[in-house]
């Protein structure tokens, strides 16, 4: 890396795992999708697909300069072809529905249900978000639209609780 | 340098772990092969440790799951039994330094703990190791204990 060259942590539509590119830091937008593609994987026709930052709502502008809209070294970027992913949540047999950004981690999306359904303290860090009909609970720092797959912009997740090792 | 070793410190370099690094969630603190020291990050409990180290053995690493013990970084050698990680629930089932001598964690991702209970593949899946990942599958692990409600801080206190 050297002094016009910036790290970024990316996330995105068929990369499930936090991946580490390294884009000039002039780019623009547009070229940073480029770049996702080409080095973080991201599968999508490059026409499609938004940037956003994580945990944020609204897309960057293809044209900007990542300077320009506060993108630099080793912040966390999103690229997708999903606007919105609808989520669902099931815990006791109730079931909650909601809609965020791809850019959104697990570890915001867990304190939402744990809101809603209202667990706190030790109820709350003792259950964790799993992916319905599988036993993947998605790390906190993974972003939901690693999870999905563009036209399919929509994921469940069971509630469950973290059992202790014994026997 | 082994194999394992190259892969290793290639990991080391990839996003997964570093992102924990960013987040402040885990530091590199020593390779020496077959041996890596790496400290996690824990949740702030009154006078109690911000992290603990672990000493992982990688031999075969990733085809062979790790082994961790809790490690006393200034000293280089085991963590005291007083100094372990403490609480309810969950927290002294992993970090007990009654099994096999607290030369590892009780977990299905250890290399040790894993042996002679292949019920734990079916029991608790979610934590069984995993040859394509890297250490951040027992780095996660480490960390969601050491930030759940039930950790009070050290054992002893």
């Amino acid at each position: 890396m050297n002094d016009q060259t910036i790290e970024l942590f990316l996330q995105g539509e068929g990369v499930r795992e936090v991946t580490l590119i390294r884009v000039p830091q002039n780019a623009t937008v547009q070229e940073l999708i480029v770049n996702a593609k080409q080095q973080g994987g991201v599968e999508a026709p490059a026409e499609e697909l938004v940037i956003l930052v994580e945990d944020q709502d609204e897309p960057l502008p293809l044209e900007a300069k990542l300077k320009d809209v506060g993108i630099s070294h080793r912040h966390r970027i999103h690229s997708h072809r999903c606007r919105r992913v609808k989520i669902s949540v099931n815990f006791n047999q109730f079931t909650k529905e909601g809609a965020f950004s791809p850019s959104t981690t697990i570890r915001k999306i867990k304190r939402w249900a744990d809101d809603q359904f209202e667990l706190k303290g030790v109820d709350a860090t003792e259950h964790a978000l799993q992916i319905c009909g599988t036993n993947v609970r998605p790390d906190a720092d993974v972003h939901l639209g690693g999870l999905v797959q563009y036209p399919n912009c929509q994921i469940c997740f069971d509630l469950v609780p973290k059992k202790r090792v014994e026997g | 340098m082994t194999p394992a070793e190259k892969v290793f410190r290639d990991h080391l370099e990839r996003g997964p772990f570093q992102s924990g690094v960013d987040r402040g969630r885990w530091r590199l603190v020593s390779i020496t092969w077959h041996y890596s020291v790496i400290a996690i990050d824990a949740a702030q409990r009154p006078n109690m440790p911000l992290e603990y180290a672990f000493r992982f053995e990688l031999g075969n690493y990733p085809i062979t799951a790790p082994t961790a013990q809790p490690w006393d970084e200034s000293a280089n050698a085991p963590l005291r039994r007083a100094s372990w990680p403490g609480g309810t629930g969950r927290i002294p089932y992993a970090f007990n330094p009654d099994w096999k001598g607290g030369s590892c964690l009780y977990l299905p991702c250890d290399r040790y703990s894993i042996e002679g209970h292949d019920p734990w593949r079916t029991q608790y899946p979610e934590m069984i190791w995993d040859p394509k990942g890297d250490i951040t599958q027992y780095l996660r692990i480490i960390h969601d204990l050491l930030h759940s409600e039930n950790y009070t801080g050290l054992r002893g206190a």
